[in-house]
């Protein structure tokens, strides 16, 4: 395997793991499935489709998120949002999250030093 | 058809029906908000073709996308993997085993022309082997079914799992499964071959394009037979007990050191005794004098041979004990 597509895959890997965070951060209001991509995007986070989506469904059936179809533009479209429990998760995640963070910032940094 | 129809029908194949009709319509859903996007940025109709094929392949191929939803499935998972190959090879040597005992039967039970020998072997083989693919076949068919109606793991409902229920085998006490089972069913076979068709050792001769099978051992290899018996049953109870234990404990490992020191024992008493076998009287072999001088002597020195490598391995075990 190259360098190059090595590095590409544990950047992807390293994606995956926030993935769930960025989600349900982002969820406090309704969006359906490609403007969360364009959302995450937009503040930076790029993620493949083939892996939002499954993930979409995998915290909706976790209970994590609701949905709902609804009509726009002649087209229907699966609208999420964050559910109750998702909304007693995500604090819980965030404090994990900054615990790891400022773990990770001390490794990155000893590197550097 | 077009398509993203196409592709939309081609993921809801291998989905599960129950969830079809819904992640078809998202996934409709989610390729025509992506072809309005990418239309919009790149000022081309959401009807181009090459653009509908640009945003179709940023979704990956239909298996990749409908995998993705689904979660990992096994056909034999990890909690059944080991009991599955220790089926396998018990079921694959006992189809060995009777494969061999019946082309015995046939090979000796009656004369049979030269040329058919190696058919018969040939017929053999194949039969094997379509048994044994049958065998395997149903084993995977019956573990499958085991595997998708075994509830969730222990661990997933809530059970605490210990450590401590780890085995504690230490590499030297590490028993080799496939051994054990090659073990039980050479064991096996030799028991049924020297109690129930002891005339299949026999030696064959060719005459007039027909071979002819004549038995080999004499009375006194009889006098012996309860023995040996004692010595195969209890082998085989070793084996067991290993495949239980799955490791050798001092019970097992000085039980194996007092069959191989009572084997030692017959096979010698054996050598230097009356002769166990002898070239069959009438028997084209019999009346060459000096095949016949050379047969006792042959028979005396592979005992020899096989106490004495016998006592090398009991050398060697002692030695490993005795280091550990």
């Amino acid at each position: 395997m190259e360098q190059n597509q090595l590095i590409d895959n544990m950047a992807l890997e390293l994606r995956r793991g926030v993935i769930v965070l960025a989600v349900l951060s982002q969820l406090q209001e309704e969006q359906y499935g490609y403007s969360i991509l364009k959302l995450l995007a937009g503040k930076g986070l790029e993620v493949d489709q083939g892996t939002l989506y499954p993930l979409l469904r995998r915290l909706e059936a976790q209970g994590l998120l609701e949905s709902l179809w609804r009509v726009e533009e002649a087209r229907p479209r699966r609208y999420y949002v964050i559910s109750t429990e998702g909304r007693k998760v995500l604090p819980l995640l965030k404090a994990e999250w900054k615990k790891l963070s400022a773990t990770m910032a001390g490794f990155v940094n000893e590197e550097k030093e | 058809m077009n398509l993203i129809d196409r592709y939309v029908n081609a993921v809801a194949d291998r989905l599960p029906e129950k969830m079809r009709e819904d992640l078809s319509k998202e996934i409709r859903s989610l390729i025509e908000d992506t072809l309005d996007d990418r239309a919009r940025q790149t000022g081309k109709p959401v009807t181009d073709e090459d653009l509908i094929v640009e945003v179709l392949r940023s979704f990956g191929p239909p298996e990749k996308m409908a995998a993705s939803y689904l979660p990992t499935r096994y056909l034999i998972g990890p909690r059944l993997l080991p009991i599955f190959w220790l089926i396998v090879r018990i079921g694959i040597g006992i189809t060995a085993l009777v494969s061999i005992i019946l082309l015995g039967v046939n090979l000796g039970g009656s004369s049979i022309p030269f040329s058919q020998v190696n058919i018969m072997i040939g017929k053999a083989v194949t039969d094997f082997c379509t048994t044994a693919i049958g065998v395997f076949g149903n084993i995977v068919f019956i573990f499958a079914i085991i595997e998708l109606l075994l509830p969730k793991m222990a661990e997933e409902k809530g059970k605490v799992w210990d450590p401590r229920s780890l085995s504690d085998r230490a590499e030297n006490d590490h028993v080799s499964l496939p051994e054990c089972i090659a073990g039980i069913v050479f064991t096996l076979a030799v028991i049924i071959l020297f109690n129930f068709y002891p005339q299949f050792v026999s030696i064959g001769s060719l005459s007039n394009g027909v071979v002819t099978f004549a038995p080999m051992l004499t009375g006194e290899f009889f006098k012996y037979l309860p023995w040996l018996n004692i010595l195969w049953a209890l082998e085989l109870v070793k084996d067991g007990l290993l495949i239980r234990e799955n490791k050798w404990t001092i019970f097992t490992r000085w039980m194996d050191i007092g069959l191989h020191v009572t084997g030692i024992v017959v096979a010698l008493t054996m050598a230097f005794g009356a002769p166990i076998a002898a070239l069959p009287a009438g028997s084209i072999f019999a009346s060459d004098p000096t095949l016949s001088s050379f047969f006792a002597p042959f028979i005396k020195g592979f005992l020899i041979l096989i106490a004495l490598a016998s006592a090398a391995d009991v050398i060697k075990k002692l030695y490993r004990m005795i280091k550990n």
